[in-house]
């Protein structure tokens, strides 16, 4: 496409809630319930809000410099070596996120549905569609996830509302059983994955055709808002359903599908549902490879952005297949590493250069 | 059917005003000159006549009698006819000079009639059908109007047939067509643009829009395209597709052809511009959207809940047509829990003994099928319907007596070829006749994974693709309102003949630009 | 061992392909950056072929940043 593209009010939402929610859904109940138990819906909505305040920065800073993304404003507010070094710790993170994520996707495929094959095929043609589809660029990756959202959406609410006459409700008593400290423990998982990724977000921000009468903040925080309270219901129903085992799970909510029945006809329907979820995954990795694209080829001035896109979902890819030998250390990079990794190499920079901002005005 | 190119030939064929190509007044000159051109053409007839009282004066009517058949009369006698009532007395004394004068000033002539005066213009017309008439002593000559060869009657087209509605089919001729076209259309606002394309054939193609109706852009887009063809020699209206495509590989065609002039009025009342060529009865229907290749022309003679409901049947049937055998692979080999316990036992009873994994056992009969439908193209009346009862049950009875086949597997590929046939356009069925095969490989290697990858990658290209400029998915790629009208339901005429008056899909695409 | 250098191989044959499709404008800077890249994979691709766990990326990030997280990890859940 020669012109430039832009996406209008309505897509970008849209696209926000995508790549919020998308891998999310999967991969949020395990670690949090694992770790907060029944008070894991109190760490998801108090994580919801801290995600809240990174979002006031993202947008505060978008209506400063509507057209500019955040390596480009960062490049024109601060001394040229800072902003590489911002750049470059933003784009190893993302990247080493994006590899997590597509682990946990494979994992998810081997532990649950496809038992027998290697973790890289899947990995690789994940991959592979992730980078066909940013190749299109960001108007069609916005068409087409409009659809697929409204497809996941139906699925979440499917696996939810078909489970009704599971749900045990004393199950989720009592909720604060080892005290506060398991609650703020999972808040702060929470702050690293999923809530910092709105930061990386503002890389697509700018890609907005503003148009003049359109809400897009209050859009954008109620986009939030409802991520926060699906995914609290997803963890409640998880505890509902399945009490105190719920910790022996890895992926409660494909449990949940697993479990629905409806007459003879509709039952160990998890397959169905679990591609659906993949669908999650396989948005929330094409955005966050366009991301990388777009930071590494704003960051260095390269003036073809198609061409990378291959080059970076290789590494990507073999990062995903390299990096973590084992679950448990795709584990520990997701509980221990990443708050501290998200919010030292991504939001501290954000607010240094948030803050630059205010004062030079 | 080879499209040769032409470089532009360099002879002189295209210069005008060379004295070499004038007429000559010598009836003799122009007579050897013309034979020069059409050596070995014995289909060019030439007739020499005496005229004027004492039978002095030559003429010579020259004409191509294949291509200027059923003319019984001789134009001749027609020409001395129109003088005689204005002009002259008696038939026996007109002479040139009141010829020449009559022609030069335009009289009133029973029959329309050019006056030529090159050479080149003249074997232009004589293969255009025309029959060209010659004086001598007069530098110039006069063409009739007699193209006349054999046409076919119109009748229904076979490939679309519809319960209610008229039974009118275009034919191959371009005057006739635009007139089935005009009779149903009586606005002024519907253009005509007449052209003719190719060196060698010469062919009139033209093309017709509703000015005002059709979307600005979409016009100009088309008429670049349209004129970027210069040396193909155009065979038929879908060499026009094929050179104004966006996308030539793709599984999916960008623009629906139709035989009848009703949906071609349709057409042009929704904003669309349609293309013919002479020679071919096709009409081609530009730019086409993935939705449009839903609908048939008896839609909108039915009645709206029928059609709606008979419309998600031909969705649902597009789908399975796509899919079916890479589900059933899916599902029979890596997840069989979803298959309910009582049908699972059958198919595993079925497949006992099978020598074939699911999906070689799947490339064979749909193999087979497809031959099946390729060979009884060609079949010869008589035995047509021996050959597909052998067909069937071939396909059908033998390969599963012989252990190639599982019965369920033969219901599959039924069931799919079946439904490949509900769909209205034959050409958007042979997408899912292509697509079947990749979907089948990824089902067969990776289970549901590989049929959501091949799901996937089909939607990314839907998506991506454009049909002149407009975005090919459009009502559910950006899923705006009008999805549930235009592509599920048929919405009734009321709530329709309001948006008459701009073209919906396309115009509210280019409103938001182009997103 | 063989199947990891077979689909090496079929990713390194698709980055060719897809070098061929964008070669038009690669000017110098492009280019050497396209190069690191394919460099850094080729490290990779080693380590993946290979299946041994050598020194990556969370193991770069892991240097600074290690022990603090564990220790903020130990304080929440002692």
């Amino acid at each position: 496409m020669k012109q430039i593209e832009t996406i209008n009010t309505l897509q970008m939402i849209l696209l926000f809630q995508a790549f919020i929610t998308g891998s999310t859904i999967i991969n949020i109940q395990g670690p949090f319930i694992g770790i907060a138990e029944n008070g894991a819906w109190i760490s998801i909505l108090l994580a919801n809000g801290l995600g809240a305040v990174v979002m006031m920065i993202v947008l505060f800073m978008y209506e400063r410099y509507p057209t500019l993304s955040y390596v480009q404003y960062t490049k024109v507010l601060m001394w040229k070596p800072i902003a590489y070094l911002f750049g470059i710790s933003l784009a190893l993170i993302v990247i080493l996120f994006t590899a997590n994520i597509t682990y946990g996707m494979g994992q998810f495929l081997t532990t649950s549905m496809l038992k027998e094959s290697p973790l890289y095929i899947f990995h690789f043609l994940i991959i592979m569609v992730a980078s066909l589809t940013v190749r299109q660029g960001i108007e069609v990756m916005a068409r087409m996830f409009h659809g697929m959202l409204y497809f996941l959406f139906f699925i979440i609410l499917s696996i939810l509302v078909l489970n009704i006459t599971h749900y045990h409700p004393e199950y989720l008593q009592p909720v604060l059983l080892s005290g506060w400290k398991p609650v703020l423990h999972a808040t702060y998982v929470g702050i690293g994955f999923p809530y910092m990724d709105i930061m990386y977000f503002a890389m697509i921000l700018p890609y907005l055709k503003r148009e003049k009468d359109k809400p897009f903040k209050r859009w954008m925080y109620a986009g939030l808002l409802l991520n926060g309270i699906i995914l609290a219901v997803t963890i409640i129903a998880s505890i509902m359903v399945f009490g105190p085992m719920v910790t022996y799970e890895k992926f409660p909510i494909f449990q949940l599908a697993r479990i629905i029945e409806i007459g003879e006809i509709i039952q160990r329907v998890e397959s169905v549902f679990g591609i659906a979820l993949i669908i999650g995954t396989y948005m929330k990795i094409t955005m966050m490879l366009f991301i990388i694209n777009e930071i590494i080829t704003q960051l260095f001035d390269l003036s073809n952005k198609r061409a990378f896109v291959f080059p970076l979902g290789l590494l990507v890819y073999l990062f995903s297949t390299t990096s973590f030998n084992n679950e448990i250390e795709l584990g520990e990079s997701g509980l221990i590493m990443e708050t501290i990794l998200a919010v030292s190499l991504g939001f501290i920079p954000l607010l240094i250069v948030a803050g630059r901002s205010l004062v030079k005005r | 059917m080879k499209v040769r190119r032409h470089r532009r030939s360099e002879n002189n064929q295209q210069e005008d005003s060379s004295p070499k190509t004038q007429l000559s007044r010598k009836l003799e000159d122009n007579e050897t000159a013309i034979k020069a051109i059409f050596t070995d053409c014995e289909d060019i007839i030439y007739n020499k006549f005496q005229y004027s009282s004492q039978y002095n004066e030559k003429a010579l009517v020259v004409f191509c009698e294949t291509i200027v058949q059923n003319e019984k009369a001789n134009l001749l006698k027609e020409v001395m006819q129109d003088l005689i009532p204005h002009e002259v007395g008696n038939a026996t004394e007109v002479e040139l000079k009141e010829i020449k004068e009559f022609f030069i000033e335009h009289g009133v002539t029973s029959r329309a009639v050019n006056v030529i005066d090159k050479l080149e213009q003249v074997s232009e017309k004589l293969l255009e059908g025309f029959i060209v008439v010659m004086f001598e002593g007069w530098n110039k000559a006069l063409a009739y109007d007699a193209f006349a060869v054999e046409k076919r009657s119109v009748g229904e087209p076979q490939n679309e047939v519809s319960v209610i509605g008229p039974r009118e089919g275009t034919i191959e001729n371009l005057t006739k067509n635009l007139g089935l076209i005009r009779s149903r259309l009586k606005s002024d606002k519907l253009k005509v643009k007449i052209q003719k394309k190719g060196e060698q054939t010469k062919s009139k193609v033209a093309y017709a829009y509703l000015e005002g109706t059709v979307p600005a852009d979409t016009l100009k887009e088309f008429e670049k395209r349209f004129d970027e063809i210069n040396d193909e020699e155009i065979l038929e209206t879908s060499y026009f597709a094929e050179l104004m495509e966006d996308s030539t590989y793709s599984p999916f065609p960008q623009f629906k052809t139709t035989e009848r002039p009703d949906v071609a009025v349709s057409a042009l009342l929704g904003g669309k511009i349609i293309a013919l060529v002479d020679g071919t009865p096709t009409v081609l229907i530009c730019p086409g959207l993935f939705v449009e290749f839903f609908q048939s022309p008896s839609d909108y003679y039915q009645r709206t809940l029928f059609s709606s409901l008979i419309r998600m049947l031909r969705i649902t049937g597009y789908i399975i047509s796509l899919s079916l055998p890479s589900i059933y692979i899916a599902l029979s080999t890596f997840h069989t829990e979803l298959i309910p316990s009582v049908l699972l036992l059958a198919i595993l009873d079925t497949r006992e003994g099978m020598p074939f994994p699911a999906l070689v056992e799947a490339l064979i009969m749909l193999f087979f099928f497809e031959l099946l439908q390729e060979a009884s193209l060609r079949l010869p009346r008589p035995i047509g319907s021996a050959v597909s009862i052998v067909g069937a049950l071939v396909i059908g009875d033998a390969s599963i007596n012989a252990g190639i086949a599982s019965p369920m597997m033969v219901v599959v590929v039924a069931l799919t070829g079946i439904a490949s046939f509900s769909i209205p356009q034959y050409e958007f069925g042979t997408s899912s006749r292509i697509l079947r095969v990749p979907l089948m490989l990824g089902a067969a290697t990776l289970g549901g994974f590989g049929l959501m990858i091949g799901f996937i990658l089909i939607y990314l290209h839907l998506i991506s693709l454009r049909s002149l400029g407009q975005p090919y998915f459009a009502p559910l790629g950006p899923i705006r309102n009008g999805i549930l009208y235009d592509f599920i339901f048929r919405s009734p005429l009321s709530k329709q003949l309001r948006k008459h008056k701009q073209s919906n899909v396309l115009s509210k695409a280019n409103e938001k630009g182009g997103s | 061992m063989i199947e990891r250098i077979i689909v090496t191989v079929v990713m390194y044959l698709l980055l060719v392909y897809t070098w061929f499709l964008d070669k038009e404008k690669k000017n110098r800077k492009d280019f050497m950056f396209y190069m690191g890249l394919v460099c850094i994979s080729g490290y990779l691709s080693f380590v993946f072929i290979s299946g041994k766990a050598m020194f990556n990326l969370d193991d770069l990030l892991d240097i600074p940043f290690e022990r603090p997280a564990r220790m903020i990890f130990n304080y929440f859940t002692s």
